[in-house]
């Protein structure tokens, strides 16, 4: 046993502590010396989605630098903040841009040392950790070996490897995250820094646009094919955030407008009036924002989540919402309203749209011929694909690339993460703050669930750290149930 | 369990099952590895040039103007690529190049791609390295004859459509000609603008002729007035010529001047000029000169008359205003009549021109089309009885049995059974230590 005054060494842990530890700290060392080979040999000429590829196209050693960088920042950082800022502070901001920004480098690996770093540094100091298991963590280890069935598939697995490992400090949030966040004040901490995150996002995507039409170039984070969106009135820049990808930004932007709007909509018991204001002016910006991505994926998936809204916040008065839903539905239908505004929406970008069919049909033939693992992750962009495009549609995906066994392991991590979802919202132990919070993200995975059917998200940051998110939400209710959390007050005044 | 040193602990504690789960999963891979012979994947590409295939409207919009003469096809070259690469026809002629070999088994043993620099690319799936080659390689060639059928098939479908055109196209070209020769026949003109050119100078002269007619005109009306008070104040004939002579003392005054100045001389030579004789001759001198002068008058002797030079030019004159206004007005009408006709001819000048432009566009329009589907169709006879190449197969891009790779490689089967194992054997471990934690706390 240790105690905080003495502080746990290696060998506290035995020879065979040691052993491991050491044969980690050769691995680490090995791994680190891998990759500046492989940044010095490729650099970043493979990486087209890197955004420093603006800064500079196929520099060695730069996304080395860039890391060290953030390394040396960090150190200094935490020298200073230590005194002014806690680490679950830095932690729960760091997850919030992670979510918004994928321009961003080295995010989710910043993260995931600032977990292990919170993790080993508990353990030494106290002899232990506050380490909650989240059942959707451990659907995430189904989700691990689905994808290690493309080493099955490929004719050059360490290639394949190349692309998995920079996946996987993300993808396995959902197991470490709820060392930091564990409680339903956490949460709603997270959920304050997520929403400090998109207006961020925002605010760069404001200066897009006054960059873009003050200057006539387009200006922002986009790639070529898809920065640029031909409106009626001549080519319009496709604004983009903090990501990469309009639809990315849309995706992210909804699925923060929907939990504000959650948010605006609370009984006043739950949130001060200030606050309550607060989210309706973000939820406009956010709108606006979103309008302005031109992603019609994106206009779709927070159109009919923000209809959802209502449902689940007043669920008694769904039959007059369905009522009046109806006729609307009835009187857009009959006068041709509705077919002309989809027709409209449609021929925007009509190619754009019609390519994802053909897509599509390319990956569902890929699963029927190869049902058990499928062809592999990304497989269906050399799968009799003229496109060169992945699926753009995620189950499809799931089946094309990972086969039945993708789908026990999604299935799995969707059965867990709604199984839970409901267990705290239905709970009458549940503090009503989390049942709030677990009811805000929940419909907000709706804009995804949506947005999902159309793009390709599967292996986005966003959507595996708001999956952990999503199960920090099960933990935050197991920790409260235990009735041994420290609550204090709620966030509001602090963004 | 939610302690940190619990998760690790459970693991540690079920290390043994971890071990076993990735030992079993390692083990069970290398077993069904030689168990189960692996697959072999070799690779086979043919190039395709990008405009090889453009064959249908694509090309041809930029040269035939009028409507599309071949079928629209709108879905891109690549995807009819990809289309084309897993048929019933390209299989079925690979099995063939393959003795023993199933259509049906074949079809699954291939997989395919293209890319967008035009590059096809076969993967061939066999039980040994040498069959995964030849299918790959018989799938290449069978594409390429189905894509040199296809293409030739196009090209003959396209000469068939154009020799069925050209006929019309030159018979549509010569009844845009002859209309041309029909509205100029109408209009009594081979070149309406040599015409036009040639009704301004004349419109141009008869303007200045009227100009010069109306100015003479006026000319006259002034003169008219003058010429007759003119005529009325002058006789019609005047004298044109007269005879004078001298009279008879006047002669004799000048001899006896002559004389008397002869002795005045002499007398000088020998007395003074106050001598009385000289005086004497002087005064009778001055007398005589005095009486001389006195008797100078001419004496008219003869004279002629004729009529007025001035009378005559001026009756001329009168004579000619006269005729020309009697010829004025004729004249003047005549002018004006033909400058409205020149008018009239040049105001429908434009319209001639407008709907000469018009048929001479729409004839140089079907001209053309005419000459380029003649063009076209023999270039497409020229191609087709030389025959062409749809696509290029390069040797070295061809399988080759040492170049074939096992599927799933060895090291693919032994990163899956080790990774996968340790991940199973982490769940399992975390499961039944969640199991045993709940079993503890909840024993029914």
């Amino acid at each position: 046993m240790t105690t905080a005054d003495s502080p746990t060494r290696i060998r506290d842990f035995g020879t065979v502590g040691t052993v491991i530890m050491a044969v980690l700290c050769v691995a680490a060392g090995g791994g680190l010396g891998y990759f500046v080979y492989q940044d010095g040999l490729a650099g970043l000429r493979n990486t087209y989605t890197n955004p420093l590829q603006l800064l500079e196209t196929g520099s060695h050693y730069l996304a080395t630098m860039v890391i060290g960088l953030l390394l040396v920042g960090l150190t200094t950082a935490l020298a200073i903040v230590n005194r002014i800022w806690s680490m679950d502070r830095m932690i729960l901001f760091t997850t919030g841009m992670l979510l918004v920004a994928d321009v961003i480098p080295g995010l989710s690996t910043l993260l995931g040392m600032l977990l292990l770093g919170k993790l080993f540094g508990n353990i030494l100091k106290k002899g232990d950790a506050h380490w909650p298991l989240s059942p959707t963590g451990i659907a995430v280890l189904l989700i691990l070996i689905a994808y290690s069935t493309t080493f099955l598939n490929v004719e050059s697995p360490v290639s394949s490897l190349a692309n998995f490992l920079p996946r996987i400090p993300y993808i396995v949030l959902a197991l470490f995250l709820p060392i930091a966040v564990n409680t339903t004040r956490k949460l709603e901490m997270l959920v304050d820094y997520f929403i400090l995150a998109a207006l961020l996002s925002l605010g760069v995507e404001l200066i897009q646009g006054v960059a873009s039409a003050a200057t006539g170039q387009i200006i922002t984070f986009a790639g070529e094919g898809f920065e640029t969106f031909e409106a009626p009135w001549g080519a319009t820049a496709r604004l983009t955030g903090l990501m990469t990808h309009p639809n990315r930004y849309s995706n992210v932007a909804s699925t923060v407008g929907i939990i504000v709007l959650w948010f605006a909509l609370q009984p006043k018991e739950l949130i001060t009036r200030q606050r309550r204001i607060a989210m309706w002016v973000i939820f406009v910006l956010l709108v606006i924002g979103v309008l302005f991505s031109w992603s019609r994926s994106g206009w779709m998936s927070f159109g009919l989540a923000a209809m959802m809204v209502p449902f689940f916040r007043w669920p008694h008065l769904s039959p007059i919402f369905l009522g009046v839903g109806g006729f609307l539905l009835f009187v857009g239908l009959s006068t041709g309203f509705l077919e002309m505004v989809y027709e409209y929406v449609r021929n925007l970008s009509r190619s754009s749209a019609d390519f994802r069919w053909h897509i599509d049909q390319i990956g569902l033939q890929a699963f029927f011929e190869h049902p058990t693992i499928g062809i592999g992750v990304e497989g269906t962009k050399d799968y009799f694909n003229a496109y060169e495009l992945q699926v753009h549609n995620a189950p499809i995906q799931v089946l094309a690339d990972l086969g039945m066994v993708g789908v026990v392991a999604f299935g799995t991590l969707l059965l867990t993460v709604f199984s839970t979802l409901l267990r705290v919202v239905t709970s009458p132990l549940a503090n009503p703050r989390l049942r709030s919070l677990a009811m805000a993200l929940g419909i907000s995975t709706i804009v995804t669930f949506v947005q999902g059917f159309v793009e390709v998200f599967l292996w986005l940051k966003f959507l595996w750290t708001f999956i952990a998110i999503l199960g920090c939400i099960y933990v935050a209710f197991l920790e409260d149930s235990k009735g041994d959390s420290k609550e204090e007050p709620a966030l509001s005044p602090r963004i | 369990m939610n302690q940190a040193t619990s998760i690790f602990g459970a693991i540690y504690r079920r290390k043994h099952v971890v071990l076993l789960v990735m030992a079993g999963s390692i083990g069970v891979g290398l077993y069904q590895s030689a168990v189960n012979p692996p697959d072999f994947v070799a690779t086979s590409e043919i190039m395709i040039p990008a405009d090889a295939l453009r064959l249908s409207i694509g090309t041809e919009e930029g040269n035939i103007p009028e409507d599309p003469l071949l079928p629209l096809q709108e879905e891109g070259r690549l995807i009819g690529i990809t289309s084309l690469l897993r048929s019933r026809s390209v299989v079925i002629r690979a099995a063939e190049m393959l003795p023993g070999m199933d259509a049906q088994r074949l079809k699954t043993n291939i997989r395919g791609d293209v890319s967008k620099d035009g590059v096809v690319a076969y993967y061939g799936y066999g039980r040994t390295a040498e069959e995964a080659t030849q299918i790959a390689n018989a799938s290449v060639k069978a594409f390429a004859f189905v894509l040199e059928e296809m293409s030739d098939l196009g090209m003959r479908e396209n000469l068939k459509t154009f020799k069925a055109n050209e006929g019309n196209a030159h018979l549509r070209a010569k009844e845009t000609a002859d209309a041309i020769s029909a509205y100029l026949v109408s209009l009594e003109t081979a070149d309406i603008g040599t015409d036009m050119e040639n009704w301004l100078t004349e419109r141009s002269d008869i303007q200045q002729k009227l100009f010069e007619l109306n100015s003479q005109s006026q000319q006259f009306q002034a003169q008219r007035p003058i010429v007759e008070t003119t005529l009325q104040g002058r006789p019609e004939f005047v004298v044109s010529r007269q005879e004078l002579s001298l009279p008879g003392n006047y002669t004799n005054s000048l001899a006896r001047v002559a004389t008397l100045s002869t002795e005045l001389a002499l007398t000088r030579l020998k007395f003074t000029d106050a001598h009385p004789e000289v005086l004497r001759i002087q005064t009778e001198l001055d007398l005589v000169r005095v009486q001389a002068a006195q008797n100078a008058d001419l004496v008219l002797s003869a004279s002629t008359m004729m009529q007025d030079k001035m009378v005559a030019s001026l009756s001329q004159k009168l004579v000619d205003i006269d005729i020309f206004e009697a010829g004025f007005t004729s004249q003047r009408d005549i002018y004006q009549a033909r400058k409205l006709e020149l008018d009239t001819l040049l105001a429908e000048v434009p319209g001639y021109r407008q709907r000469l432009t018009a048929l001479q566009m729409e004839h140089n329009q079907a001209r053309s089309m005419a000459d380029k589907i003649t063009s076209r169709r023999e270039e497409l006879e020229f191609h087709l009885e030389h025959g062409l190449q749809f696509s290029v197969i390069d040797p070295y891009a061809q399988a080759v049995a040492e170049r074939a790779k096992q599927i799933p490689t060895p090291t693919g089967i032994m990163m899956f059974t080790s990774f996968a194992g340790l991940l199973l054997g982490i769940f399992v471990a975390l499961l039944t230590a969640t199991f045993s934690r709940m079993r503890a706390t909840r024993p029914y």
